[in-house]
């Protein structure tokens, strides 16, 4: 069995009993290791079923492909019906079953013009991030699955599943730790500043957390300036706190000294910081880049649509289609 | 004016995308603490293609020399009602969709879904297993939570999509669209009725006349 790369730290034995009546407390924030914390993530999602696990598996897949898909299955399966048996059509049944039937050929002409643009789009844009070529999505410490995937395979095209996503892992964790080395080079001299370890999140929450303490009336009564003086103080208030201890744990179990120690964690959460907002960075640059792939897309899919479900129709329903033709011949002579 | 190669000289793809990504606009939209909730963004989608979509259809109608001049507006008229029907729909299901979202999973989907049960069996497979080993009771429980949180994402975003795309865009437009039709079509020829008395009158259908019935078809269908 391959484990996953956590930290040293002793497993402290809760029963299930503490875990679950813990759950439901609100949690301390980022004291975890972010090793430990991306590897428990993993174990987690893969050892959920059922609908949790599609809902996890939808949560990481949100984007542009997936309103397509989503889109497609209306237009393939639920508009037939209901254009088909809508009871206030006065049209005639084979009318109307000829008029369904062009939208699930408009879904599969939509899927493969717009969701084959986004998917080359979506793997170009990981390789530039996960090659560190664009500078505010710079994913060269946690290069993107899609990346790995195509190297890997070009490397191996013979490689099994299991072993697919092992070496994306090991790859991934080796690029994680290139990039604790190097930041730990970049801080010879002094570690991060605590202001440079708060993450957007945490920001938001002790925002709110100080205007609950101090009350609407005298948070506005603040300056800009000093409100922001004073939220990033607490905030790192709390993160010295939560650092420290972290710290102390690793300072015992490799005896090493705290400064070291601490060091070593402010760095790590740096490296995760910067890995998580690159990530965020990027997931909603594909989304708006999906937007207008798909629109530019829209003309394309409209004429193959026109050209090819005449076509079909006419191999599907010829009687239909001779119909239709000689209604229309009938009401252009009218006309 | 002929575009200098030089200004394209070492302007790579990825030097355009950086371009794009450091834009104003980009970086607004982009930004960890400011971007858009999925759901919106989804919904936004979905509404802006039907929009260009109603557009070219409009356009289309316009153009289309097999529908005879006369029913052209008509045409239109109705491709842009729907079209203005399928986004008002979508944008009136999946945006208050999308706003609520958040809470109904936190009040009665999590509690369902991600209970103290599902946790347990997840502890008790990964402990089974020992995939991974050196955690902290905490630990375990904040990753649990942000797992909670990335299948909250996904609610959030499936549940507007649903709404707006199968919902209203598939079960609720179609229902409306069907009687609007026929009532444009109804004002539609009771006007075309009108002008041809008056223009067997007259022997011909004058460009005033012309004018009034394109006038009549669009405010009957501003009047809706």
């Amino acid at each position: 069995m391959k484990t996953s790369n956590v930290t040293n730290k002793p497993f402290i034995s809760a029963t299930n009993q503490t875990f679950s009546k813990n759950l439901n407390k609100k949690v301390s924030f980022g004291c975890s290791k972010y090793t430990t914390s991306r590897a428990l993530k993993k174990e987690i999602s893969k050892n959920l079923d059922g609908l949790p696990k599609t809902l996890v598996n939808l949560g990481k897949n949100t984007g542009e492909i997936m309103s397509i898909l989503v889109t497609a299955v209306g237009t393939a399966f639920v508009a037939p019906l209901f254009i088909a048996f809508n009871p206030l059509s006065k049209e005639d049944k084979e009318t109307t079953i000829y008029s369904a039937l062009r939208q699930p050929i408009s879904a599969v002409i939509a899927v493969a013009t717009q969701v084959g643009i986004n998917k080359k789009f979506n793997n170009w844009i990981d390789k530039l991030a996960s090659e560190g070529k664009l500078d505010k999505a710079d994913l060269t410490s946690q290069p993107q699955k899609t990346y790995l995937k195509s190297i890997i395979k070009k490397e191996n095209p013979k490689i099994t599943k299991e072993d697919l996503r092992y070496e994306i892992e090991t790859r991934q964790d080796k690029a994680f730790d290139t990039a604790i080395k190097k930041t730990k080079e970049a801080y010879k001299n002094g570690g991060p500043t605590w202001e440079e370890l708060i993450r957007p999140k945490m920001y938001k929450d002790t925002k709110s957390e100080l205007i609950k303490e101090l009350g609407q009336e005298e948070f506005k009564k603040l300056s800009a300036k000093d409100a922001n003086n004073k939220i990033i103080q607490k905030a790192a208030d709390k993160l010295k706190k939560c650092f420290e201890t972290e710290a102390s744990e690793i300072a015992k179990s490799r005896k090493i000294q705290l400064e070291e120690a601490l060091q070593e964690v402010k760095i790590e959460n740096l490296v995760g910081t910067q890995i998580k907002n690159a990530q965020t960075v990027l997931k909603n640059f594909k989304n708006y880049a999906g937007i207008g792939l798909s629109l530019a897309m829209l003309p394309i899919s409209c004429s193959l649509l026109n050209w090819a479900y005449p076509r079909i129709m006419e191999k599907i329903m010829p009687e239909a289609t001779a119909k239709k033709h000689l209604k229309e011949a009938n009401n252009e002579n009218i006309s | 004016m002929k575009i200098s190669p030089k200004i394209f000289k070492n302007y790579t793809p990825s030097k355009a995308m950086n371009t794009i990504l450091n834009s104003r606009p980009m970086e607004y939209l982009t930004n960890p603490n400011a971007g858009a909730a999925a759901g919106i963004i989804g919904v936004a989608s979905c509404v802006t293609k039907d929009a260009v979509n109603c557009y070219y259809y409009v356009t289309q109608s316009l153009k289309n020399k097999r529908i005879p001049e006369e029913k052209r507006k008509f045409v239109a008229a109705l491709d842009l009602s729907n079209g203005l029907l399928n986004v008002a729909a979508q944008l009136a299901i999946g945006i208050p969709m999308a706003k609520k979202s958040g809470e109904l999973f936190d009040k009665h989907v999590a509690p369902k879904l991600f209970s103290d049960k599902t946790l347990e069996n997840v502890l008790n497979n990964i402990k089974k297993t020992g995939s991974c080993k050196n955690f902290t009771a905490e630990e375990f429980m904040r990753a649990f939570k942000k797992t909670k949180t990335v299948g909250k994402a996904g609610f959030c975003v499936i549940l507007p999509l649903i709404g707006a795309t199968i919902i209203a865009k598939r079960m609720v437009v179609p229902f409306l669209a069907t009687p609007m039709a026929s009532f444009f079509k109804k004002r539609f020829e009771a006007n075309e009725n009108t002008t041809k008395t008056d223009a067997q009158q007259n022997d011909v259908i004058s460009f005033k006349q012309n004018k009034k019935i394109k006038k009549e078809v669009f405010s009957a269908f501003a009047s809706n």
